[in-house]
């Protein structure tokens, strides 16, 4: 059976949802906002989800910790000599990095120490940085800071040099050499990179231990060979490899876990009331009105028709609404209100500048979710009514 | 006028708004080649996993190098004390935690 577009039934339909114009606009507003939600959520996990996996890849391949009693510790110096004769593995560098509690705003800053006067970082650096200053990285105490920081920092009148509290209770004055691109915010917002010397003075810790330990391996497929021989030599190290990074990310994304799968159950739950209402029967006025169409010599053909061109209008023009407002409001407004989902309360929060991706086959699904549900929601119960006789369906 | 042409006029004033949107957005949000390679430069100098959006506390700011007791360096009763920790969640096959365990 081929199906012509009659467009004098569309008119038709059309006036037939003016005439009831309350009821159609609440539905037409709900199904638009429901659309508008769900996409708005979908599209900023996605962001976030490539922005997470893009810089994936350049993350250690094995990271290790020690654990003392439960609490992750410093690695003595001397593991990383010996870690070295294990084989497989190509290079071991230990790091230094923590959080540094700024009291005044609040905020935890995330710390790493850097070994400044290797060359390779300085061309890097100053392709990441603003105003960069390598001098001042290297021989004075300098440090590159991300735009949160800055921000910070300005607020408490330091916009050229910081006072770091150090655990003997010293100043430690640091120059601001450098601030990091504001494309990189969403990376570099709470990150202060410091030579290694100054973290050890900072955080007070022993210059012959590390924070942890990363480990480059020659062969990747010899990463879980290399994680037992680790494990079976240091039985306190706990090795977290790029794929358990690759892993977590996927799980923070889950749909089973957090918020994600709470939003959505409140709004399929709200959507389906409404399939509900419409499905349990049409009111006696609307199936007067199918009644008259078919003494006046309609088909039940024609009345199914006419009605999957009045449900098929209201829920299209609801989609397209919902998914262009959702943009809108992701990309061009950075999504209040939906943001702070995402972002916690704390005062150092960086732009909500996510990376553009479009999921087609969210946005299908999302379609398939409102469109076809709502049509049939409709056409079910006006083709129970259009099978009955006029004369039944009018008394 | 008939209705169909408001109705068509309104699909099309939809379907380009949103294909301006998309145009327009794509351009100016893009990850291109030169952010995602200074993107990788510094995740390469730093080698530290997740995004900065969330550092009320430091076990959500890095939550893949987190802890396996990460949740309980405070108090053992409060699981779930920012919002940020319903949607961020630790992998189970990463930080085993004996809580979750079934026995």
């Amino acid at each position: 059976m081929s199906f012509k577009p009659n467009f004098l039934l569309l008119d038709y339909a059309i006036r037939s949802l003016m005439r009831r114009f309350g009821k159609s606009f609440f539905i037409f507003f709900i199904l638009s906002l429901l659309i508008f939600i769900l996409s708005s959520v979908l599209m900023i996990a996605d962001a976030i989800k490539l922005e997470l996996n893009t810089t994936l890849k350049t993350l250690p391949q094995i990271t290790l910790q020690r654990f003392i009693a439960g609490k992750q510790s410093d690695v003595p110096l001397e593991r990383v000599e010996a870690l070295l004769d294990i084989e497989g593995i190509s290079a071991v560098t230990p790091r230094v990095w923590g959080y540094y509690y700024f009291k005044p705003a609040g905020v935890n800053f995330s710390i790493v120490g850097i070994d400044a006067y290797e060359e390779q970082y300085s061309e890097t650096l100053s392709k990441l940085t603003q105003r960069f200053d390598m001098k001042l990285l290297e021989k004075e105490n300098g440090m590159i800071i991300g735009e949160g920081v800055k921000k910070i920092l300005d607020e408490n009148y330091y916009s050229e040099f910081f006072n770091f509290i150090t655990s003997e209770g010293k100043w430690q004055r640091v120059n601001i050499a450098g601030v990091f691109h504001s494309d990189l915010a969403l990376e570099s917002n709470d990150l202060i990179l410091l030579p290694k010397k100054l973290a050890y003075a900072i955080f007070g810790m022993d210059e012959r231990k590390a924070t942890d330990i990363i480990v480059k391996v020659a062969n990747v497929k010899e990463i879980p060979t290399i994680v037992q021989k680790i494990n079976e030599r240091y039985p306190d190290m706990r090795a977290i490899t790029q794929d358990d990074i690759r892993v977590s990310y996927q799980n923070i994304f889950d749909y089973k876990s957090g918020f994600f799968l709470a939003l959505f159950i409140i709004c399929a739950f709200a959507f389906f009331i409404i399939i509900y209402d419409k499905s349990s029967g049409l009111s006696s006025e609307e199936k007067k009105e199918i009644g008259i169409l078919k003494a006046i010599g309609w088909s039940s053909d024609d009345i199914l028709k006419e009605k999957f061109y009045e449900s098929f209008t209201l829920s299209l023009s609801a989609f397209l609404l919902g998914v262009t407002g959702s943009l809108f409001y992701v990309y061009a407004l950075q999504a209040p209100l939906l943001r702070n989902l995402f972002m916690g309360y704390s005062a150092l929060k960086p732009s909500f500048d996510l990376p553009f991706s479009l999921d087609v086959s969210m946005l299908i699904l999302l379609f398939l979710l409102s469109v076809p549900i709502y049509i049939a929601a409709t056409l079910i119960p006006a083709w129970r009514a259009s099978t009955l006789d006029a004369d039944e369906v009018m008394r | 006028m008939r209705a169909r042409y408001t109705f068509f006029a309104l699909l099309f004033t939809l379907s380009v708004t949103l294909m301006a949107q998309v145009i327009y957005f794509s351009s100016t949000h893009f990850l291109s080649p030169e952010k995602t390679a200074s993107k990788e430069a510094l995740s390469a100098i730093v080698g530290l996993p997740d995004l900065a959006l969330v550092n009320e506390a430091y076990y959500v700011r890095h939550r893949s190098l987190s802890g396996v007791f990460a949740y309980f360096n405070e108090s053992p009763e409060l699981l779930e004390y920012f919002p940020s920790t319903f949607v961020y969640r630790y992998a189970p096959y990463t930080h085993p935690s004996r809580i979750e365990r079934v026995f």
